[in-house]
């Protein structure tokens, strides 16, 4: 699905020369449930970001569904994004002034779908998440969980191939979090490649394959 | 997609009610003031444009060199335009008309005294007006008809039908009503309550039509198609020498196409200097800089709650917006925010339409259901929304999303600089216009100030009859057995104008270059004194036999002659010789922004059409007027009783410069508070970014003006910098103005002093009034909200 090869990325500060990212290389098949883990600083999200092509690295390449990233335009980056990658945040990030249903399907929206053909898919989605009765309410009127599932649901919509979460639970209580956790199991056996960060052992041992990073560095 | 678009930014817009309703009072008053200028530059610039042959009008001018005093004119000999529609093919038709007289029109019981013009045949042919009754073709061809306006024809008729009914004009022959016009617009030069036709078969006009030196009629020429204008002003000049070969030295024709006759009118030495069009495009020029001031408050405020909306950018990016699809939609805002601005600008503007009109002297009007109207509304919307849109469109989308939804996105801090800018920029549009208007208040009352020669208070002039002439003693005697009124006299032209200009009289030792133009007065006995003329050598007219050969003359005409001992010395006008008898003031009877002409005064009751009432001291007219009027009515009963008061004749020479003055005026106040509209979204915006630092200085012992301090000085400091641009440029722009005036003030540089304390307190005023809140409060609270 995708492969990191010889990945670096660095920020400059006067003389010295800060490593985000250091000669990390990552291969990641269709179907795998990756979970990435480390101390704070240790670049995980960065990793992440690299991965969803949101942020650039210095050094290496990366191959997404056989495109080199790294030889790719801005735009054409952002298209490939766009297409095969869904993202989950922390914090969640859901757009305050949209309700629960625009929210979802504001993805749709930068893909030029259709409004008939959206509202299919958002009623799917609504449908399988169970959260048609809230679908008029703004996020500020949901619990965390529910936002969450919101935002696990807008990352859905558009079927990208690969699912990215960033602390998906780190703003949940247990419970929520355990939800939110078998929740990206069952979508995992429906066959969607999932890379998390996550600094909880419990929650990483829903993935297949967990990647230590220290320093910048994949562990071994 | 587009719907989706305007739906959440109206989301947007409701769920910031603060921001949204700065942004829209600013939006409304500059898209109100746009909307108003608009109708009186469309005005300005329809002038006219009613008549069906607008391209093809012109009006026969002439450039004349008197002893190298260079003037325009309009006035021409009467058989010109017969000659020019007969000798010059190009010419369609050419038309001969009076300047406009009052003439006293009565019917039954009523009589009116209406302005209008009389006219050659093709009058109607060439103009287009509305008929409402009778036809342009067989309304001037009877010598003794008479075309009326709808509003006369109603005084005069009431509600019966005006057509055939007979009239008596001045009391000395009848004419039959043949048509009737709707009234005048007001974008018209034409201004008319009746026309009439020449009558060829009176004497005077007979005379006049082979005569080629009597210049007192107004020629007008319908070019046919394709013809050229130089050629036929070669033909005109041609035409006019061929019959007045002395005219060759003096005078140059021209043909003046209507299209300039409203905008470009002002000559002069002979060269057209433009006139109403400078104030079209200055006034054009304010409409578009009050609305970028109302515009620029937008960027600034939407700028610097960024960091509010990052997230949202943020998130929608990785999601796949493109820029261009966010840029879209905070333009979609700005938009909404301009459509609703223009909707309550139109309420705004039917609401203060009738204060506009009279502040600006027109009828003007708002016609939504043209469509001048809705693409004029297009285009404020487009150009507002995009502009007001650009920036924070453009900063706003250009979010890098791992940054901003990281949280170390440094907020705004990228905009500073930019919203600085456009901060100053608005305080130097503002400091620029106050510092105009006081510039110009302070230059009308100069010359309003200026000392006139005469006492213009509580004296009152009425044209002079025939009648009046004839009783002029018992009228005079009766008035003063009144006891209230002090002095009575008659002159040529009321003190308020001049009427009569000539090269200077001949007298011992004038050097043979003096080209020397004098204004000419007739007058009786009693002239100082009425008038409040100050004679300062010599006498004034006592009515002796000999001032019939006596004559003034004023300080101007004694310096421009160069003359040591004027009193006794001997003048020889046209055949006759005068003896100077005294010397006047200077008394500023034409413009007051022009230095006094050189002036003679003769004595010459007979020839006088003004009469001149002097009021007892400390008697109001209210109390002299109705006993005027019974002397009046019993004297010359034939005319209505009809009077002006010199001191408002006097004000209608500053009509232009109070126009300018108020509208400054206005637009300086709007300016300046759009600006503090803006300040106080700006400042709210500071303080919440900054309540926990006000929170912990608190803590830490800050004094509640200490803080309010802390938050102003940093707009203070903006406001100093736009002090010290907009300085230069106000003196620049104002010195360039006052050049046009003779007697100009200085500007001082107190003036700016004034002006940037002014702004300066009026900042500390606003930006304190919105920390004060944050200041006072329990730093608890706000320490609280992590």
């Amino acid at each position: 699905m995708l492969e990191l090869k010889g990945i670096y990325k660095w920020v400059n500060t006067g003389n010295n020369r800060i490593f985000l990212l250091k000669d990390v290389d990552l291969s990641v098949k269709p179907g795998e449930f990756i979970s990435i883990m480390g101390p704070s600083g240790s670049g995980k999200s960065t990793l992440l970001n690299v991965i969803g092509m949101l942020d650039t690295f210095d050094q290496g390449e990366y191959n997404f569904l056989h495109e080199s990233v790294h030889q790719l335009k801005v735009k054409q980056r952002s298209a490939l994004y766009k297409q095969y990658i869904g993202f989950v945040f922390q914090a969640y990030h859901l757009i305050d002034e949209l309700t629960v249903y625009e929210n979802i399907e504001t993805p749709l929206i930068y893909q030029n779908i259709k409004t008939s053909e959206r509202k299919a898919l958002v009623a799917d989605v609504l449908d399988r998440f169970q959260i048609v009765g809230k679908k008029d309410l703004f996020p500020t009127q949901l619990s965390g969980g529910q936002q969450q599932l919101v935002g696990i649901a807008r990352a859905l919509i558009a079927k990208p191939k690969l699912l990215l979460a960033d602390e998906p639970t780190g703003n949940l209580n247990s419970k929520q979090g355990e939800e939110i956790m078998s929740l990206f199991r069952e979508l995992n056996r429906e066959g969607m490649t999932i890379i998390q960060v996550t600094h909880s052992e419990k929650n990483a041992a829903y993935g297949s394959r967990i990647i230590n990073l220290l320093d910048g560095m994949v562990a071994q | 997609m587009l719907k989706n678009y305007f739906k959440i930014a109206w989301r947007n817009l409701w769920r910031n009610k603060g921001f949204s309703a700065t942004n829209l009072l600013g939006l409304t008053i500059g898209i109100t003031c746009t909307i108003f200028i608009f109708l009186w530059v469309q005005d300005e610039l329809g002038y006219n444009k009613f008549h069906k042959q607008y391209d093809h009008l012109y009006k026969v001018l002439a450039t004349r060199n008197f002893n190298n005093q260079i003037f325009t004119d309009e006035n021409m000999v009467l058989p010109l335009a017969r000659s020019i529609e007969s000798n010059i093919p190009q010419v369609k038709r050419a038309v001969v008309t009076t300047s406009r007289q009052p003439r006293i029109l009565s019917y039954a019981d009523s009589r009116l005294k209406k302005e209008g013009y009389t006219v050659s045949e093709h009058f109607f042919d060439m103009f287009s007006w509305k008929f409402i009754k009778g036809n342009p073709w067989t309304a001037i061809t009877d010598p003794s008809s008479i075309v009326l306006t709808q509003s006369s024809a109603k005084a005069l008729f009431g509600n019966t039908d005006p057509l055939d009914k007979v009239i008596r004009i001045n009391n000395e022959y009848d004419v039959k009503v043949t048509a009737v016009v709707a009234d005048v617009p007001g974008n018209s030069t034409f201004q008319f309550d009746y026309i009439m036709p020449f009558n060829y078969s009176n004497d005077y006009i007979k005379r006049s039509m082979n005569e080629w030196t009597n210049s007192s009629w107004n020629v007008f020429v319908q070019a046919g198609p394709g013809a050229s204008m130089q050629l036929i002003d070669k033909s005109i000049n041609d035409i006019k020498y061929q019959h007045d070969p002395s005219d060759k030295k003096i005078s140059t024709y021209f043909t003046f196409p209507m299209s300039k006759w409203r905008l470009y009118s002002d000559f002069k030495e002979g060269k057209n200097t433009g006139g109403m069009i400078a104030y079209v495009r200055l006034f054009s020029i304010i409409a578009v800089i009050i609305l970028l001031i109302a515009c620029i408050n937008f960027m600034n405020l939407s700028t610097a709650r960024s960091e509010k909306r990052a997230k949202e950018v943020g998130v929608r990016k990785t999601l796949g917006s493109g820029k261009r699809q966010l840029m879209f939609q905070f333009f979609s805002e700005t938009i909404i925010l301009a459509c609703i601005a223009f909707v309550l600008s139109v309420f705004a503007v039917y609401l203060l339409l009738p204060s506009f009109n009279t502040l600006v002297d027109k009828q003007l009007s708002l016609d939504i259901s043209s469509p001048v109207f809705w693409i004029g509304a297009l285009i404020i919307i487009l150009f507002t929304g995009l502009v007001a849109g650009s920036y924070p469109a453009l900063y706003l989308s250009s979010f890098n999303p791992v940054r901003v939804l990281k949280g170390t996105f440094a907020s705004g801090k990228r905009a500073v600089l930019p919203r600085h800018v456009l901060v100053v920029g608005q305080f130097v549009i503002s400091i620029v216009l106050i510092s105009a208007t006081i510039i110009i208040y302070q230059q009308i009352q100069h010359i309003k100030n200026r000392d006139m020669g005469y006492n213009p208070d509580n004296l009152i002039t009425i044209p002079a009859t025939y009648d009046t002439q004839n009783n002029f003693a018992v009228i005079k005697d009766e008035l003063i057995k009144t006891g209230k009124i002090s002095a009575v006299t008659r002159t040529l032209s009321p003190i308020t104008d001049i009427w009569w200009k000539s090269p200077a009289p001949d007298w011992e030792g004038k050097p043979a270059n003096a080209d020397i133009i004098m204004a000419g007065l007739s007058t009786d006995i009693d002239f100082s004194k009425t008038m409040g003329v100050k004679i300062l050598q010599g006498k004034d007219f006592s009515g002796m036999p000999s001032d019939s050969s006596a004559m003034l003359l004023n300080e101007a005409a004694v310096k421009a002659m160069g003359l040591q001992n004027p009193v006794g010395m001997l003048m020889r006008y046209g055949n006759r010789n005068y003896t100077v008898i005294g010397i006047t003031g200077n008394i500023v009877m034409e413009s007051p922004f022009k230095p006094v002409d050189p002036m003679m005064v003769y004595y010459q009751p007979y020839n006088c059409n003004s009469i001149s009432i002097r009021l007892g001291q400390d008697v109001s007219p209210q109390k002299a007027l109705p006993l005027i009027e019974s002397v009046f009515k019993k004297y010359n009963p034939s005319y209505p009783f009809e009077y002006q008061f010199v001191d408002e004749e006097f004000g209608k020479k500053f009509l232009t410069e109070d126009l300018i003055s108020k509208i400054t005026n206005v637009f300086a106040c709007l300016a300046i508070f759009i600006c503090c509209i803006g300040l106080a979204g700006l400042a709210s915006f500071t303080i919440e970014k900054r309540i926990r630092e006000i929170g912990v200085r608190k803590v830490l012992g800050a004094t509640v003006q200490q803080l309010l301090l802390l938050i102003s000085k940093e707009f203070l400091k903006l406001v100093l910098i736009a002090f010290v641009i907009a300085l230069p440029l106000a003196w620049w722009f104002m010195n360039d103005w006052l050049q046009q005036y003779a007697f100009r003030i200085h500007i001082s540089i107190w003036l700016f002093v004034a002006v940037g304390l002014l702004i300066l307190l009026l900042t500390l005023i606003v930006v304190s009034l919105n920390t004060l809140k944050a200041a006072i409060a329990n730093p608890v609270k706000s320490l609280r909200t992590e």
